[in-house]
């Protein structure tokens, strides 16, 4: 009885830890769009002032500059630039968070799609000594989804996988499919050989702006893309890790994606206004 | 080739102030205005080859403003440029005849390049009359 009633209030804990998540993000999304675009115009103003510096240093008549300050002014501005595209980056990801593309609803093969985005991280997961093991289920049949988000989501995964390795040798990257016919969906999991996750950062890992990397390496954003991502076709995703040992992502979508998942986006573009 | 005769319309003071600085260095024959309706009266007035339109304004947006240009100078070429990092913006623009469309932060290189593409459409057009 202690036991079924412990159970319980896990259940009724973990759900209102997804109720307290899809709060923040319905805000935070809001938010992001606001804060992406009240960003981009500034950073539009300090990309032309720098470039009309440039062409002033340039041409600016009876400006005598000898070739070191010219040199030392022209690798400021480059350096200005450079950090210009860098916000522009982050403001794209805000934007990607709070109002994903357009959904492009197709039917996916999934191993072959996930063989696809595998061949296209293999490069980086070779370099930092890693492999990858599979284990794709045949009997998993064709569905329907959206293969440029879940492209994004699996890239997500596979980066912050091969990240979890730093300092290791080498290491080993699972992943495995197989059919969830109770659940009529598909479930997969993403694992890692890599440095784990503590218990104390556990909770927060899908909440944007949360990262572990150093700075200027994330922007914390990946792991709530994929979140809302998941969360938007229809799934749910779950962690579990190892400090030292490694991580284990599991993932379930569902054979048909939510009947309103186009419909919201649908809205959601509407009523933007740019 | 003659450079082409741009309009810029943005609300964004500084930002249009210094593509003016750097597309007039460039040679271009350019006129700033700072609002929608501001750049409906200037298409009444003179002649333009291509405009380069802000979607983000108060009053008069750039939807409403593009509405107005094409019923006025159907032949303009118009560029948009969009501070949101919207797609579906641009190719709102685009379905009411705009030539394309651009994201802020834009390098100068970037909106001359587009500029010289609408305005070698704006010629062939004119050719084809």
């Amino acid at each position: 009885m202690i036991k079924i009633i412990k159970k319980g209030d896990e259940e009724t804990d973990l759900l209102n830890k997804q109720l307290v998540q899809a709060g923040k993000f319905a805000s935070l999304g809001e938010l992001s769009a606001g804060v992406a675009h009240e960003i981009n115009n500034p950073l539009a103003i300090i990309l032309t002032e720098s470039q009309v510096m440039r062409d002033t240093i340039a041409e600016a008549p009876g400006l005598s500059l000898n070739d070191e300050v010219k040199t030392e002014l022209i690798a400021s501005l480059s350096q200005t630039e450079a950090q210009v595209r860098r916000c522009s980056l982050i403001t794209q990801n805000l934007l990607k968070f709070s109002r994903r593309n357009k959904s492009q609803t197709e039917t996916v093969n999934l191993n072959a799609f996930l063989e696809e985005v595998i061949r296209f991280m293999d490069g980086k997961a070779k370099g930092a000594g890693i492999r990858f093991a599979l284990d794709l289920k045949k009997d998993i049949p064709s569905f329907l989804s959206d293969p440029s988000l879940l492209q994004q989501v699996f890239i997500n995964l596979i980066n912050n996988a091969v990240d979890a390795h730093e300092g290791k040798p080498y290491g080993t990257i699972s992943i495995g499919t197989r059919t969830d016919i109770n659940r009529h969906g598909v479930e997969i999991t993403v694992g890692d050989t890599g440095s784990g996750i503590s218990p104390e950062n556990m909770e927060k890992i899908f909440d944007p702006f949360f990262t572990t990397k150093e700075v200027g390496k994330g922007t914390g954003l990946g792991l709530s893309i994929t979140y809302s991502t998941i969360k938007g076709l229809g799934g749910d995703i779950s962690v579990r890790s190892t400090i030292g040992k490694g991580t284990q992502f599991t993932i379930f979508l569902p054979f048909s994606p939510p009947d309103n998942a186009n419909e919201n986006r649908e809205v959601e573009l509407k009523n933007e206004k740019t | 080739m003659k450079r082409p005769r741009i309009l810029l319309v943005d609300d964004e003071v500084a930002f249009a102030n210094n593509l003016l600085k750097l597309l007039s260095k460039r040679g271009y024959d350019a006129v700033v205005v700072y609002n929608g309706a501001d750049a409906v009266n200037m298409i009444g007035e003179k002649e333009f080859d291509v405009i380069i339109l802000d979607m983000k304004m108060p009053g008069m947006d750039g939807i409403a403003t593009l509405k107005e240009i094409k019923k006025k100078a159907p032949f303009v070429e118009v560029v948009i440029l969009t501070g949101h990092g919207s797609v579906e913006s641009g190719i709102e623009g685009m379905q009411l005849g705009a030539f394309d469309f651009l994201m802020k932060p834009v390098s100068i290189d970037d909106l001359q390049e587009k500029v010289s593409e609408a305005y070698r459409r704006k010629l062939v057009q004119r050719e084809r009359e």
